[in-house]
C-alpha cells in the first residue's frame, strides 16, 4: 500500500489534504458531542443554562458527588454499577459462547437442518422485540427469573444471538479448515478441535463480538425497567432514568443527569480502548494470512 | 437432545451438497449429532426466550386485550383495522424512508471513511478510534445530547450557524413536521457510521498487496482502483453491512421515541414507536401485536427481496 | 428423682415454649412493599412513610421509587401490579387513562370506603373517587391545577408590560417580547402544548354544560341529555381555531414543537431567554423560583366567553391504592389510613411541596407548608373554582385522539373543522364500544 501511495502522489488525485480536512471535520463532528457531554457534567446548572457549549470555567465535581451518593436513586451508584458489570459480563460470555458454537456448526455444515437454522436466525433478526415484553414478564415470573441478574443475562444473550451468530458464521466460513482437520486426524473430537485449535486463534473475533454487543447490553433500558423493579438488582441505565426530567419535577438536575451519563459511558470507552487491538486483528480470518 | 425446530426442512441446496455416498435422512442426522450439540445452547435460548414469547404475542394479534381483563377473540379484525389506519401507513412510510436513508448514509459514509483511512493518512489510528466512539454511546445519551444540539433557539447547531453568518439556515429541526424525520436520520447516521467503517476497513485492508501492485502497474486511476478493485473484492461484506443496517433501521425505536416520541404531529413516527404507543400508551395490546406481525412480515420481506436482488447483481459482477 | 424429673420436664417445657414462641414473634413484623414515582410525590411519600415506620415497628413499609415515569405509567398495571408478588400498595393516578378503571374491573384493588370520613375531602373529590358501584378504591394524595403562565417579572418590567387580561393584550405582549429579542412562551410540547393548553381553551370556549357533557358523552353509558353536545358545534371548533391563532400570532416560542425534553423549555425560561413558561401548579413551589433567580409571577389565559367557571382545571386523581391479591391487605389498609390522615397528609405535603387534597386542615398549617406563590394559587382556586381536567375523565384513546388532533392543528396539518370532526368520530367509536 505504501508503494502504491508513493506512485499515486505523483498523479492528480483527490488531494490528500482535502481528504485530511474532511476527516478532521468529521472527527470534530463525531467527537464534539461526547466532549460536550463531559463538559456539561462539570458545570453548575447556572453555567449550563447560560454558557451551554463552552469549556467549564471552574469545573465542579458537585454533580458527581451527588450522583455517587445516591441522589435521586436511593441507592449508591456503586451497586448499580456492579449489577451492570455482572449482567454485561455474564450476557457477553453466554452470548459469545452460544453464538460461536452455533456459528461454527453452521459454517462447517451443511447437515440436515442447517439451512433451516440459518433461515430461523434471519427471521429472528426481524423480530421487533418490544412486543415480547408482556409475555416475557409473565414467563420470567413463572420461571422465577424476574428481579434476577441471571434472568437478564439470559434475556440479553438471547436478544443478541441472531446477529452475533450470523457474524460468527461468516467469520468461521473464512477460517481455514486445515488446522482442525489436522487435529481431528490426530483423534480430537469436534468439540476438542474447536476448543483447542479454533478458539485460541479466534480470540480477536470473540473480542469483536463482545465490542459489537457491549454497547447495547450495558445500556439496555426498556426490559430492565420492567423486569428489575427491586432496587437491589437494578442496572445502571435505570439509575440514569431516575434523573430524567419528570413532568411534575421539582428541581432541575441537568448537571447530575449529565454526570451520571458520563459515568456510564466511561467504562464503555475504557473497554473499547483496551480491546481495540484485538479487534483490529479480529474480524477477518486474515489473522492467519 | 434438541433437534430442528419443526418449522424448517433442509433446503434443497443443503441436501444437494451432501456427501457423495448419500446416506438416508436419519442416517445423516445420526452422523451429525455433534453439530446439533453445537447448535443446542443457542437454539435453546432462542426457543425459550424468543420463539415462545413471540408465539404468545402473535397469537394475541387475533384478540383484543386491554392488559388486565380477559381477552376477546376477534379473528383478523385487528388486521382489517390496520389496513384502514392512516397512522399505520404513515409510520410505515416513515420507517421505509428512515431505513433506506439511514442505511445509505451509514454504509456510504462508512465506506468513504474506510477508504480514506485505509490510505494511511497521518493520524489514521486516531480516526479509527474516534469514529467508532459514537457507536458505543447509549441511545438515551445520544438522544439527550442531540435534543440540545437541535434546539431551535439556543441549541448548538443553530448557534453555530448564526455565528458563521448562516443564520438563515437555522431551522426548528425537531419542531418542524418536514424536518423532524430527516433530523433524526442524521443522528442515526452520525452515531452508526463507525460500525460499517470498522468492518469495511478490515475488509479493505485484507486485500492483498499483489492485487494493488498489479493494478498500479496497469496504470489504474484512483477512482478506478476503488471501483474495479476494492469494491468488488469487498462486495460480500458491503452487502452484509447493508442488510444489517437495513434490518436494524427498520426496527428503530429508542432513538425516535426519546428524541420526538414520533412527533410533532406524528411526522417522525415509525413502526417501532407506533407499536409502543398502541401497546403501552393506549393499552391496545392485541392491535399492537398485529402491528408487530406486520412489522415482522415487512422486515423479513424487505431483507429477503434485498438478498435476492443483491445476489443476482453480485453474480453479474 | 421426682424433683429432678419435674425440673427437667419444666425446663424442657420452657425450652419448647420459647422455641415455638420465637417464630411467632418474628412473624410479628409485617414487611410491605410500596412503589412511588420519582420526584415530588416520591419525596412526599417517603417522608410520610418514614413517619409511619417510626411509629409502627410491627408494620414496616419499604418505598421503592420508580426510575422512569412514562414507562412505569405504561407498563406497571399489566406487569408489576398484576402479578401476585408485586407491591402491596402504591402511589398512582386514579384516572381512566392510567388503567385505574381496568384495575378495578379486574378486581385488583382493595376497597377503601372506610377510610373516607365526612368532611375530609371536598365533595368534588369524593364524587370523583366514588365508582358506580358505590365503592372507593383510592384515596387522594394531593391536588394540582394547570395551566399557569409563569412570567419573568424582570423582563416584563423592563419592557413596561403587564400580565394580559384579554387575548389582544396577550398578543401585544408577545409581539413586544419578540421585538426585544426574547422568545415569548415556552412549554413542553407533549404535555404543555397538546394537553394542558387545550384544557385551558376548552374551559373557556365551552359553556359549563358543554364542558361537563363532553367530558363524559364518549361513554356508552353517558346520560342521554349529554348527547346533544358535539365537538363539531361552533364552540368546539373554536377551541382548535384559538389554538391555531395562538401559534399564528407568534405567542409560542420558535421551534416549540421540538421541545420534547422537559428541561429544555424550562431552561429557556430560567436562563431568561423566554419571557413566559406554561406549567402547572406544581411549579409554583420554591424550586422554580430558586432556580430562576428572578422574580416570577403567573397569570391565567384570558377568557373567551363571558361566564367563567374556572381559570384552571383541577387534577385530583393522584392517589394511594392497595392491591387485593396480596398476603397483608389489612396492614396495607392501615398504612393508607395513616397516609390519608391529617398527620400523614401534612408530612406528605411538607416534603413534596404539593397541595393537600383534604379540606379540613387548619388554614395556618396550610399556609406554613406553601410558598407564597402556591398560597396565591390555592386562594385563587378557592375564589374562582376549578373544574376537573378533561383528561381525568376520559379513556386513553380519547386523550390520544385529542393530542393528535391538536398536534395536527398546531403544525398546520389539519384545519380546526377537520380536527373537531376527528374528535367527534372518536367519540362515536368509543360510544359503540371502541
Amino acid at each position: 500500500m505504501a508503494a502504491a501511495g508513493t506512485e499515486l502522489r505523483r498523479r492528480v488525485t483527490p488531494s490528500r489534504s482535502m481528504i485530511m480536512t474532511l476527516l478532521i471535520v468529521w472527527m470534530v463532528v463525531q467527537v464534539y458531542p461526547i466532549v460536550y457531554l463531559f463538559f456539561t457534567s462539570f458545570k453548575s446548572d447556572a453555567e449550563i443554562l447560560n454558557a451551554p457549549f463552552s469549556i467549564p470555567l471552574s469545573p465542579l465535581l458537585d454533580n458527581y458527588w451527588q450522583v455517587l451518593d445516591g441522589g435521586r436513586t436511593n441507592q449508591s451508584f456503586v451497586i448499580f454499577f456492579i449489577n451492570s458489570v455482572i449482567v454485561t459480563a455474564g450476557s457477553l460470555v453466554i452470548l459469545v459462547t452460544a453464538s460461536s458454537l452455533a456459528g461454527y456448526a453452521l459454517a462447517r455444515g451443511p447437515f440436515p437442518g442447517s439451512g433451516g437454522a440459518r433461515q430461523v436466525l434471519l427471521l429472528a433478526l426481524a423480530v421487533p422485540v418490544h412486543v415480547l415484553l408482556v409475555p416475557i414478564y409473565f414467563f420470567f415470573g413463572d420461571l422465577g427469573l424476574r428481579n434476577s441478574l441471571i434472568g437478564m443475562m439470559l434475556l440479553y444473550a438471547t436478544l443478541g444471538l441472531p446477529f452475533t451468530t450470523i457474524l460468527m458464521r461468516a467469520y468461521f466460513l473464512s477460517f481455514p479448515r486445515e488446522l482442525e482437520e489436522a487435529a481431528r486426524i490426530d483423534g480430537c473430537s469436534r468439540l476438542g478441535a474447536f476448543w483447542r485449535i479454533v478458539v485460541p486463534v479466534s480470540r480477536g473475533a470473540f473480542a469483536s463480538m463482545a465490542i459489537v454487543n457491549v454497547g447495547w447490553v450495558w445500556s439496555e433500558l426498556f426490559f430492565a425497567l420492567v423486569l428489575l423493579d427491586r432496587l437491589g438488582v437494578r442496572t445502571l441505565p435505570l439509575a440514569i432514568a431516575a434523573y430524567k426530567p419528570t413532568t411534575m419535577a421539582s428541581e432541575t438536575v441537568i448537571g447530575q443527569l449529565f454526570a451520571i451519563m458520563s459515568l456510564t459511558i466511561v467504562p464503555l470507552l475504557i473497554f473499547y480502548f483496551l480491546f481495540q487491538k484485538q479487534i483490529r486483528k479480529g474480524m477477518t480470518a486474515g489473522a492467519l494470512k | 437432545m434438541p433437534t430442528e425446530h419443526g418449522h424448517d426442512a433442509p433446503t434443497p441446496a443443503a441436501t444437494a451438497t451432501h456427501a457423495v455416498a448419500r446416506p438416508g435422512r436419519w442416517e445423516a442426522i445420526r452422523q451429525n449429532l455433534h453439530w446439533y450439540a453445537f447448535l443446542a445452547p443457542a437454539f435453546l435460548l432462542l426457543v425459550l426466550f424468543m420463539a415462545y414469547p413471540l408465539y404468545r404475542s402473535f397469537d394475541l394479534s387475533l384478540y383484543r386485550w386491554k392488559g388486565l381483563l380477559p381477552r376477546r377473540f376477534v379473528g383478523l379484525d385487528n388486521f382489517v383495522r390496520l389496513f384502514d389506519d392512516r397512522y399505520f401507513w404513515g409510520a410505515l412510510n416513515h420507517t421505509l424512508v428512515f431505513a433506506i436513508a439511514a442505511t445509505i448514509g451509514t454504509v456510504g459514509l462508512g465506506l468513504l471513511l474506510a477508504l480514506a483511512i485505509s490510505r494511511r493518512v497521518p493520524g489514521h489510528s486516531v480516526y479509527r478510534f474516534a469514529f467508532y466512539l459514537p457507536v458505543m454511546l447509549p441511545m438515551t445519551v445520544t438522544a439527550a445530547l442531540w435534543v440540545r444540539i437541535y434546539e431551535a433557539n439556543y441549541g448548538l447547531l443553530n448557534s453555530a450557524l448564526r455565528a458563521i453568518g448562516l443564520g438563515a439556515l437555522a431551522q426548528p429541526w425537531l419542531g418542524s413536521v418536514d424536518l423532524s424525520l430527516g433530523s433524526i436520520i442524521t443522528v442515526s447516521i452520525w452515531q452508526y457510521c463507525g460500525f460499517p467503517m470498522i468492518v469495511l476497513l478490515a475488509a479493505i485492508e485484507g486485500i492483498s498487496e499483489e492485487v494493488h501492485e498489479a493494478a498500479t502497474l496497469d496504470g489504474v486511476t484512483e477512482w478506478g482502483r476503488i471501483r474495479m478493485i476494492i469494491v468488488p473484492l469487498i462486495w460480500p461484506v458491503l452487502v452484509s453491512m447493508t442488510v444489517i443496517q437495513l434490518i436494524f433501521s427498520l426496527k428503530v425505536f429508542d432513538l425516535v421515541w426519546v428524541m420526538t416520541k414520533g412527533g410533532p404531529a406524528e411526522s417522525s413516527a415509525v413502526l417501532g414507536t407506533y407499536l409502543y404507543r398502541k401497546a403501552f400508551e393506549q393499552q391496545q395490546y392485541g392491535y399492537a401485536s398485529a402491528v408487530a406481525v406486520a412489522m415482522f412480515a415487512i422486515i423479513f420481506t424487505v431483507t429477503y427481496l434485498y438478498y435476492r436482488l443483491v445476489q443476482a447483481g453480485g453474480r453479474e459482477n | 428423682m421426682n424433683s429432678k424429673c419435674v425440673t427437667l420436664l419444666s425446663l424442657t417445657a420452657m425450652l419448647l415454649a420459647s422455641v415455638i414462641a420465637l417464630p411467632a414473634s418474628a412473624a410479628d413484623v409485617i414487611n410491605l412493599r410500596m412503589t412511588a414515582l420519582a420526584g415530588n410525590s416520591g419525596v412526599g411519600t417517603k417522608a410520610a412513610i418514614d413517619a409511619w415506620n417510626k411509629a409502627n415497628p410491627d408494620i414496616q413499609v419499604n418505598v421503592e421509587v420508580q426510575s422512569d415515569e412514562t414507562t412505569w405509567q405504561a407498563t406497571a398495571p399489566t406487569t408489576m401490579f398484576a402479578s401476585s408478588d408485586g407491591p402491596d400498595l402504591s402511589w398512582w393516578w386514579c384516572s381512566p387513562a392510567f388503567q385505574y378503571k381496568n384495575m378495578i374491573a379486574a378486581n385488583m384493588l382493595v376497597a377503601l370506603d372506610d377510610l373516607y370520613k365526612d368532611g375530609m375531602y371536598p365533595q368534588g373529590t369524593v364524587n370523583y373517587f366514588t365508582e358506580p358501584n358505590g365503592h372507593k378504591y383510592g384515596v387522594n394524595t394531593d391536588v394540582v391545577w394547570t395551566p399557569y403562565v409563569y412570567y419573568n417579572k424582570e423582563i416584563f418590567a423592563k419592557l413596561g408590560l403587564e400580565p394580559p387580561k384579554t387575548w389582544d393584550e396577550l398578543y401585544a405582549v408577545s409581539d413586544k417580547v419578540r421585538a426585544a429579542g426574547y422568545q415569548p412562551m415556552a412549554t413542553l410540547y407533549d404535555y404543555g402544548m397538546v394537553n394542558h393548553l387545550p384544557d385551558a381553551i376548552m374551559m373557556r370556549s365551552w359553556t359549563e354544560d358543554e364542558y361537563n357533557a363532553l367530558m363524559v358523552n364518549w361513554s356508552p353509558d353517558a346520560p342521554a341529555d349529554t348527547l346533544k353536545y358535539k365537538w363539531t358545534d361552533p364552540d368546539g371548533v373554536r377551541i382548535f381555531a384559538k389554538l391555531k391563532e395562538m401559534v399564528d400570532k407568534g405567542f409560542t416560542a420558535d421551534g416549540f414543537a421540538g421541545f420534547t425534553d422537559p428541561e429544555v423549555p424550562k431552561s429557556l425560561f430560567i436562563s431568561g431567554k423566554a419571557a413566559m413558561f406554561q406549567d402547572g401548579s406544581w411549579s409554583s413551589g420554591g424550586a422554580l423560583s430558586k432556580a430562576a433567580k428572578f422574580d416570577l409571577g403567573y397569570f391565567y389565559y384570558p377568557p373567551i366567553q363571558e361566564k367563567r367557571y374556572g381559570p384552571v382545571g383541577s387534577w385530583v386523581p393522584n392517589c394511594f391504592i392497595a392491591f387485593a391479591d396480596r398476603p397483608n391487605v389489612e396492614a396495607a389498609k392501615k398504612v393508607i389510613a395513616f397516609l390519608s390522615s391529617k398527620d400523614g397528609a401534612i408530612a406528605y405535603a411538607k416534603a413534596s411541596g404539593l397541595t393537600i387534597g383534604r379540606k379540613d386542615i387548619p388554614a395556618d398549617i396550610i399556609k406554613s407548608l406553601m410558598s407564597p406563590l402556591t398560597a396565591q394559587v390555592v386562594q385563587d382556586v378557592a375564589d374562582q373554582g376549578a373544574p376537573p381536567l378533561f383528561e381525568s375523565q376520559v379513556p386513553p384513546e380519547i386523550l390520544t385522539e385529542l393530542k393528535q388532533s391538536v398536534g395536527d392543528v398546531l403544525t398546520g396539518g389539519a384545519t380546526p373543522e377537520q380536527a373537531a370532526e376527528r374528535m367527534q368520530e372518536a367519540y362515536e367509536r368509543a360510544r359503540q364500544g371502541g
